[in-house]
C-alpha cells in the first residue's frame, strides 16, 4: 500500500486568543516527505501542526491533494491524520491494556503485536498514571502502528525517550516514508533523520 | 465498533473517577441532615420534602459532574477523538450518556428512600428518572465550558443552576398536578438530548483552539 497524498500550506498564520502566534508559513510536502519544523520555544511549531489538523484557528490555506485533485479536508482529518501531542492523548485512569484496546477498536486492529514492538507488553496491567515518562510516550505512538494514515503530525516525538525508544520512533518514521506517507515533526532538539527537510519557524512579530 | 469502544472506555472512567459516589453521598448526607435544620415536625417535613430534595438533587448532580472532561482535555484525548471518524457531538453524547448512567443510577435508589423517610410519596423518583437526562446534559454543557478553568466546580454550580429551573419548578409538583409535571420534565430531557451534545462539542472546540 502506498499513499499518494500531498500537503500544501500557503501563507498560514496561526492565531491564539486573537493574536498571531506564527505568521506566513508556506510549505509543500509530497508523498514520502519528512519535514522538520525547527525553532526555539514559543516559535509556533506546535501551532502549525495544530493548524494542519484544524485544532487551531488560522488564516491562509491548508490544502490536501492527490496528484492535482484537491481532497476533502474533513475526510483527511477524520481518516488520514495522526496527531501525537506531548500529552499523547492518554487518560491516567486507564491501564495500558485498556488504552490499547480502545485505540485498537478505533483503528480496527489487534494491539498485541504493536504493544510488543513498543516494549509495553509487560506493563500492560499498569495504569497510565503509573508509567514512566518514556513509557507514556511509547504508548502514545501506539496508534501510529495500529492505523495506517497518510499524514503524521508529531509534536516533539523524541522528548523523554531513551536511545532505544528513539530508535523505535525513527523506524516508525522511516516506515511511514517508505509507504509514501508525510511526516511533519515539531522539534527543538538535534535529531538526525535521513532524507528530512528542515523548515525554520519564527514567532510572529 | 468505535462507538462501543468509546462507551466502554467512558463507563470505565466514570466508575473509576467516582463522581457517582460523590453525588449520591452528598445527596444522602444533606438529605438526612436537612430534617435537623427544619425541625422534626412530620407534617412540615412532608410538605418540605419535594422542594428541598429537588434542590439537593440538582446540587449533588453538579458536584458529581465536576471533572468530567478535565482529564481528557489535559491529556490531549479530545485532539485524538477529533481526528477520528466519530463526530465530536457524537463523542459528547456518548460521554454524557455514560455520565448519566453512573450519576442517575445510584440516585434512583437514594431518592425514593429519602422521599419515604420524609413521609412523602415515592412517585417523585419517577419524575427524577424523567428529569435526570436533562439535568446531566445541561450541566454537562456548562461542565465542558468550565473544563479549562481551575475551580471549575463552584463555577459549574453557579452557571448551571439557572438552566435546571424547569426541573426545580415541575419536579416537586410530581404526584400533585397529574400528568403535566412528568410531561414537562420528559420534554426538558428530550430537548436537552437533541441540543446539548452539539453545544458541549462546541464548548470543547472552543477550549482547544
Amino acid at each position: 500500500m502506498a499513499f499518494e497524498m500531498s500537503l500544501h500550506l500557503t501563507d498560514v498564520t496561526v492565531e491564539r486568543a486573537g493574536r498571531p502566534v506564527v505568521g506566513g508559513v508556506s510549505l509543500t510536502a509530497a508523498p514520502g516527505d519528512i519535514v522538520l519544523l525547527r525553532g526555539g520555544n514559543g516559535s509556533g511549531k506546535t501551532s502549525i501542526l495544530r493548524a494542519v489538523a484544524e485544532l487551531a484557528s488560522y488564516e491562509g490555506q491548508v490544502v490536501f491533494k492527490r496528484g492535482v485533485q484537491p481532497l476533502d479536508p474533513a475526510f483527511i482529518r477524520s481518516f488520514e491524520t495522526h496527531y501525537v501531542s506531548p500529552e499523547g492523548g492518554l487518560n491516567p485512569r486507564l491501564t495500558v491494556r485498556e488504552t490499547a484496546g480502545f485505540e485498537a477498536a478505533m483503528e480496527g486492529r489487534d494491539p498485541a503485536e504493536a504493544l510488543e514492538m513498543l516494549a509495553l507488553d509487560r506493563a500492560a496491567e499498569l495504569r497510565v498514571a503509573e508509567l514512566s515518562t518514556g513509557q507514556r510516550r511509547r504508548l502514545s505512538f501506539l496508534r501510529l502502528l495500529l492505523g495506517p494514515r497518510a499524514l503524521w503530525l508529531l509534536d516533539e516525538p523524541f522528548s523523554g525517550l531513551d536511545t532505544e525508544g528513539r530508535a523505535v520512533v525513527l523506524a516508525l518514521i522511516e516506515n511511514q516514508r517508505e509507504r509514501g506517507g508525510i511526516v511533519l515533526l515539531a522539534l527543538h532538539e538535534e535529531v538526525i533523520i535521513s532524507g528530512a527537510r528542515t523548515l525554520r519557524v519564527e514567532a510572529a512579530a | 465498533m468505535r462507538r462501543k469502544a468509546l462507551l466502554i472506555r467512558e463507563l470505565r472512567l466514570r466508575a473509576r473517577q467516582g463522581g457517582w459516589a460523590v453525588s449520591c453521598g452528598v445527596f444522602l448526607a444533606t438529605g438526612l441532615m436537612a430534617p435537623l435544620a427544619l425541625g422534626g415536625e412530620p407534617a412540615l417535613l412532608r410538605e418540605a420534602a419535594p422542594g428541598a430534595l429537588w434542590l439537593l438533587l440538582g446540587l449533588s448532580m453538579f458536584l458529581g459532574l465536576e471533572g468530567l472532561f478535565e482529564d481528557d482535555l489535559r491529556g490531549g484525548v479530545f485532539e485524538r477523538l477529533i481526528l477520528s471518524p466519530l463526530a465530536l457531538s457524537e463523542v459528547m453524547l456518548i460521554k454524557l450518556g455514560a455520565a448519566w448512567a453512573f450519576l442517575a443510577g445510584p440516585l434512583l435508589v437514594a431518592v425514593p428512600v429519602l422521599l419515604l423517610a420524609y413521609g412523602a410519596a415515592p412517585i417523585g423518583a419517577l419524575a427524577f428518572l424523567l428529569a435526570s437526562p436533562g439535568l446531566v446534559l445541561t450541566s454537562g454543557v456548562v461542565s465542558a465550558l468550565a473544563s479549562g478553568q481551575r475551580r471549575g466546580g463552584p463555577l459549574l454550580v453557579f452557571c448551571a443552576l439557572p438552566l435546571i429551573v424547569p426541573a426545580l419548578v415541575f419536579g416537586p409538583q410530581a404526584g400533585e398536578a397529574g400528568l403535566l409535571p412528568f410531561l414537562i420534565l420528559a420534554a426538558h430531557s428530550l430537548v436537552a438530548v437533541a441540543v446539548c451534545p452539539f453545544l458541549a462539542a462546541a464548548a470543547i472546540r472552543l477550549q482547544l483552539t
